[in-house]
């Protein structure tokens, strides 16, 4: 039987898949260059992200260690000393502003500046202000004594420690030269001639020794090549050069060398009672002076007053440091503490470097509440005006305008506000008719309250942007629905729209804040750039303060770190710390949306 | 529907709104030509006609809706209701809305509660006495049907109801503002029959108190429902009348393809 086959005349057309390219359909060849495309995106975020990290990782070990060494040289012992002097140097500002406002007084009174000169001059006048500020040498030099010997503790150490880098390096050299099939290269030619020539200022070697090395020196100086023989006057040299290090480290014992810092103890209490002594003896010629004004006299008391304080608080200041222990423990959790809790953030000081987050982070977050004061009722507003009352002539002149704004350059901002805006500020301050206000005149014209305002200009955009976008999602029906019984327009914003848009503006007004904490040059130029915590106690005035931030302090500094140092770690902790506030901002921002996101569906 | 079989003049004798000439244009294109037609107090009034014929701006003219949209305007006619002209320019646009109700295609409730829903016609109007919002609110969800089912979750939000209930919501909350006119566009044409039929229900009910003007694509809803019916062509009047002239005896050939389902 011939079983004849039934054949398909021809295949149907869906019986392979459509290659494009290397066997694959379009729909493959799309999504794998989408699909890359994402890929690299996160790999990219994610290697910066672990950069990050790993460069701020070693921060905290690092000023562990430096806050170790704070105490162990006796330098922490001295900070409480000055702790004493700084207090004694503040009575005396105190007392030279006196002194300062009597003359100001006097001339005022309509004396001529002879009779002030006599005044301010007589004997008692002179007992009492020369007298005071007489009291402070002793004790000045008490404690410069004592910081130098810490600070000499302190830098030894260091040096050792670099020292004994320098040691290792030159045991892996000689280790490496040893080896018998070591053959030198040209590196190690440049440094053979170098060490050859420094070996001839060496004292110790002998004069045949020496003319030989200069000798060799010579010829290898007209290019000849090195042989063989070279290799162990090389190795000789490094040797040498090994022992002259090793000979340069001076060990430390901290605990025997704080000693020196922590004696005197007697003679430091000794200065602090003849100070008191000698300074009530100043004050009781304040009696015999007639101040003729009567605020004067009262700072005067106050005055006596203070130093009564400063005289009771000398016995506590004396057991504090009797109490001082240079082996006590430094705690992990401390040195976290100093940096995410400490009040001052000072670099590249001769006795200890401090890296405090608070000055920037109150700097930051002061500046932030300002731009944000200003830029939510803006943004809001202006985005409930576009969506909801402007006319559509308004609408698309004021829209693109507002976006426009955040197309210029963040520099060019910060520069208006530096060379215009920081300066109009300061005249204005400067008028007579507001001089009621309590921070008029303001004293500088770079201050937090500057950067705000400009930064506020650049949130207004963003918050704008999207508040408006907010707005806009709201269902139409919504609107429609309200004016179907009867509301005004007003009534239809404030009652349904803008409830309804709610959880948009925040999240707008999130991410504006966002926008503003991560900005860098408007504050840089315009903030002041002064790294103290604002003083809160002045009221509004602490608005018109310099300050400095935590993007600034990173743009400003990174440039002139040594790679790898405490400090350059430093500013990358604070990164890191920038870093997440921006997630958490950003984060919570999703999260109220999604949260309060009820219509729309 | 009107049991005698006798046709009754084309418009009612007791007119509450007065269309004379009405035109209306969507910036330079024209939605609507030279309307005119009466429409009885207490009575219900289909407009129907196919997409796009000018039934929704129709009804939206009527409290003046179109005013939302920007670009609108009418070049002729008038429209008077209890014989005030309403596109005069001393006319109050935010009590003609009170006068002049209206419920919506997509039901559309506020992302508020139940309660609040009601009582926000009452809030704009600056009424703050809680007995009185409560009273209405009561009277409001009784008259829309709804109290029983929704007495016990009155501070639940508004969203979490059916859309049946939703939509009975939104007939209350046009209710709470007392009007005498209520507009209803298409209020059908997203809930399921079992809705449906408790909606129609409830027109028929409110027919007794309401003049409605109903906008629907369901010919048969609208013969069911109505007492008179106007059928809309690319934004012309075709034929109104009462229901048994419109669907059993049009005078237009148009009315009688479009109402047989020949096209539409």
């Amino acid at each position: 039987m011939s079983a004849e086959k039934k054949v398909h005349p021809k295949q149907a057309d869906f019986h392979r898949k459509r290659a494009i390219a290397f066997g694959k359909d379009s729909d493959s060849i799309i999504k794998a260059f989408f699909g890359s495309s994402a890929t690299i995106a996160i790999v990219v975020l994610g290697l910066i992200t672990l950069f990050l990290f790993k460069e701020g990782a070693g921060f905290l070990k690092l000023y562990h260690t430096s806050l170790k060494e704070y105490r162990l040289s006796g330098l922490e012992y001295v900070d409480i000393l000055k702790e004493k002097r700084d207090d004694y140097t503040a009575l005396s500002r105190y007392l030279t502003d006196i002194r300062a406002d009597w003359i100001n007084h006097l001339k005022d009174s309509g004396m001529s500046a002879k009779e002030i000169a006599v005044t301010v001059r007589t004997p008692e006048a002179k007992a009492f202000f020369m007298g005071y500020m007489r009291n402070g040498s002793e004790m000045r030099r008490f404690i410069k004594e004592k910081m130098d010997v810490a600070i000499e503790i302190r830098d030894q150490h260091t040096t050792n420690k670099n020292l004994g880098d320098t040691l290792a390096n030159y045991t892996k050299k000689i280790e490496a030269v040893k080896n018998p099939n070591y053959i030198l290269n040209e590196e190690d030619r440049a440094r053979f001639i170098l060490l050859l020539k420094e070996s001839l200022n060496n004292g110790e070697i002998s004069i045949e020794v020496r003319t030989e090395r200069q000798f060799r020196y010579g010829e290898l100086e007209q290019e000849t090549p090195l042989e063989a023989s070279d290799l162990l006057l090389y190795l000789q040299l490094l040797e040498e050069q090994y022992n002259a290090t090793e000979r340069k480290i001076k060990p430390i014992d901290f605990d025997m060398a704080v000693l020196e810092v922590t004696s005197n103890y007697d003679i430091y209490a000794e200065i602090l009672r003849k100070q008191a002594l000698s300074i009530q003896v100043a004050l009781a010629h304040a009696e015999a002076l007639n101040f003729s004004h009567p605020e004067l006299a009262q700072r005067v008391l106050r005055f006596k007053e203070l130093n009564e304080l400063y005289f009771d608080s000398n016995d506590a200041h004396l057991e504090k440091l009797a109490q001082w222990d240079p082996s006590a423990k430094t705690l992990f959790l401390r040195t976290l503490a100093s940096f995410l809790m400490g009040k001052e953030w000072i670099t590249a000081s001769d006795q200890q470097d401090w890296y405090g987050l608070l000055p920037l982070l109150v700097g930051s977050l002061l500046i932030s509440v300002i731009a944000l004061f200003f830029a939510i009722p803006f943004g809001v507003g202006a985005a409930i005006y576009v969506n909801q009352i402007a006319s559509p002539l308004e609408r698309n002149l004021i829209k693109p305008y507002i976006e426009f704004v955040s197309a210029i350059p963040s520099v060019v901002i910060g520069f208006f506000g530096v060379v215009v805006f920081g300066e109009a500020i300061r005249l204005f301050s400067q008028l007579d008719f507001l001089s009621w206000m309590p921070f008029f005149p303001i004293q500088e014209r770079l201050n937090a309250f500057t950067a705000g305002c400009l930064l506020a200009l650049m949130a207004i955009p963003t918050i704008f942007t999207l508040a408006e976008d907010a707005i806009n999602n709201i269902p139409r029906h919504f609107k429609e629905a309200s004016y179907a019984v009867g509301a005004t327009q007003l009534q239809t914003t404030l009652r349904v729209i803008v409830p309804t848009a709610l959880s948009g503006i925040i999240s707008a007004v999130m991410l504006g804040f966002g926008r503003v904490i991560g900005e860098t040059m408007v504050v840089l130029l315009c903030a002041g750039n002064r790294i103290t915590i604002p003083d809160f106690s002045e009221g509004i005035g602490v608005f018109f303060q310099p300050v400095h931030t935590m993007t600034g302090i990173i743009a400003q500094e990174m440039g002139e770190v040594v790679h790898g140092s405490v400090h350059y770690r430093a500013l990358f902790m604070v990164g890191i710390v920038l870093f997440f506030i921006s997630l958490i901002i950003n984060y919570s921002a999703q999260w109220v949306v999604k949260k309060y996101r009820k219509v729309g569906d | 529907m009107n049991p005698k079989n006798t046709p009754l003049p084309s418009n009612p004798t007791n007119p509450i709104i007065e269309v004379r000439d009405f035109n209306f244009m969507y910036g330079s294109a024209q939605a609507l030509y030279d309307i005119s037609l009466d429409i009885g107090e207490k009575e219900v009034t289909a407009l129907i006609g196919p997409s796009g014929c000018g039934k929704s701006t129709f009804l939206r003219c009527f409290n003046r809706m179109n005013d939302l949209i920007d670009n609108t305007r009418i070049p002729g006619g008038t429209i008077k209701i209890s014989d005030v002209d309403i596109y005069h320019k001393d006319i109050d646009v935010i009590e003609l809305r009170k006068h002049v109700g209206m419920v919506f295609q997509k039901s559309n409730p506020f992302p508020k509660s139940i309660y609040e829903n009601i009582a926000y016609g009452l809030r704009i109007q600056g009424i703050k006495r809680k007995n009185e919002i409560d009273q209405v609110v009561e009277e409001c969800l009784r008259g829309a049907a709804l109290w029983d089912e929704v007495k016990d979750r009155l501070s639940d939000s508004a969203l979490g109801m059916s859309g049946g209930q939703q939509q009975r919501l939104c007939i209350a909350r046009a209710l709470a503002v007392k009007p005498k006119i209520i507009l209803m566009d298409e209020p059908c044409s997203a809930l399921d029959p079992v809705a449906t039929a408790k909606v129609e229900e409830l027109i028929h009910v409110l027919k007794e108190n309401y003049t409605i003007v109903i906008v629907t694509h369901n010919m048969q809803q609208a013969a069911r429902l109505s007492d008179r019916t106007a059928f809309f062509y690319l934004g012309k009047l075709i034929e109104y009348g009462p229901n048994e002239q419109v669907f059993m005896n049009p005078e237009n050939p148009k009315t009688e393809a479009y109402v047989s389902g020949r096209f539409g």
